[in-house]
């Protein structure tokens, strides 16, 4: 009798150390599958930093394209109007130059044609 | 007889206290190895992910700066060009306020008719031809004809040949022109065109580097000069 009631103690004692020990494994898979849902947050939270950098650079870029535009055009215009001073200053002389050579004609006949 | 129901007892209970701790262990055993696989999948992950992460906006920050120096690039081109069709403009216009300056045919009228002869005598010596037909400004007509002559004449004179001249009735020059003739031999094969508009378009040719430095400066990049 007593034996009986020891060997069924004995077993509820392994059956209940085999339970916690099971219990322990389906806590640790809970605790892996955690691990891809906590990896997913963190990684989503990173993404979102790493975005919002690269937009405000994009932002950036944006307004400096326009800045640069307008920089590069106010330039050319100043540098189309120094051309057209410098024209102006400068083209006096040429001009009666030209026109004098284009007046004066000196015809001559082919040196290998002239009879002294 | 053996043991007494104290020692049974006793002996149970050890062998029980030995199942309940070698449970504990192993329970402290898995959730060791849990926390441990759970930091090293999600570090795995993690790091997995975030390369690729990297990579990919590292690519799209290196194409906004490709953008931008294409950008820059194309301003710079296009200011270039700009600036040479601002310059060509000049130059055009100024090839154009001379011939408006060299259009006196009527205001400055002995000059004209100096510069119509010499233009006709140029015209001979440059065909020496025997047979030679003059083309004018119908404006001009009548002044050509009588510049004939004398043109004849010096040219016998130099080159000691004879040359028959007509004067083109049916076909004129353009009343665009400011002035000068054409000049056809050899059944109008021949062309010379003597205008004033073509001595400005040869000479403004020719002198265009000249025009350029005087107009707009010496060009300081430029390396050769022969």
């Amino acid at each position: 009798m007593l034996q009986s009631r020891g060997i069924t103690d004995l077993i509820s004692a392994e059956k209940e150390a085999q339970g916690r020990i099971e219990e322990a494994r389906k806590r640790k898979n809970k605790r892996l599958k955690e691990a891809q849902n906590e990896a997913k947050t963190e990684i989503e939270h990173f993404k979102g930093d790493r975005d919002q950098r690269y937009k405000s650079l994009e932002q950036q870029q944006l307004g400096n394209r326009n800045q640069m535009t307008e920089e590069s055009n106010r330039t050319t215009q100043v540098q189309i109007g120094d051309l057209k001073d410098q024209y102006e200053s400068n083209k006096g002389a040429l001009l009666e130059r030209i026109l004098t050579l284009v007046c004066d004609i000196k015809p001559e006949s082919h040196i290998n044609a002239r009879i002294d | 007889m053996g043991l007494s129901e104290a020692d049974v007892t006793k002996q149970i209970q050890q062998m029980i206290s030995f199942i309940q701790q070698e449970a504990a262990e192993k329970v402290e055993e898995i959730e060791a190895k849990a926390e441990e696989e759970f930091n090293i999948e999600k570090s795995r992950l993690v790091s997995q992910q975030r390369i690729k992460i990297i990579e990919y906006y590292d690519k799209k920050e290196k194409q906004i700066e490709l953008q931008q120096k294409v950008q820059h690039s194309n301003l710079a081109n296009a200011s270039r060009l700009s600036i040479l069709k601002a310059r060509d403009e000049c130059i055009e216009a100024f090839k154009e306020e001379i011939r408006k300056k060299l259009d006196f045919s009527k205001v400055d009228r002995s000059k004209y008719i100096i510069i119509l002869s010499n233009l006709i005598i140029q015209g001979l010596y440059t065909l020496m031809e025997p047979i030679i037909t003059i083309r004018c400004r119908q404006d001009d007509y009548g002044l050509v004809q009588r510049l004939i002559p004398d043109a004849i004449r010096r040219y016998k004179q130099t080159v000691k040949k004879d040359i028959e001249i007509h004067l083109d009735q049916k076909n004129f020059l353009s009343e665009k022109l400011t002035g000068g003739i054409e000049l056809y031999a050899m059944n109008d094969k021949i062309k010379v065109s003597n205008t004033i508009e073509a001595r400005l378009d040869i000479i403004f040719h020719q002198m265009l580097p000249e025009i350029r430095e005087t107009l707009f400066g010496t060009n300081h990049n430029r390396k050769y000069y022969d």
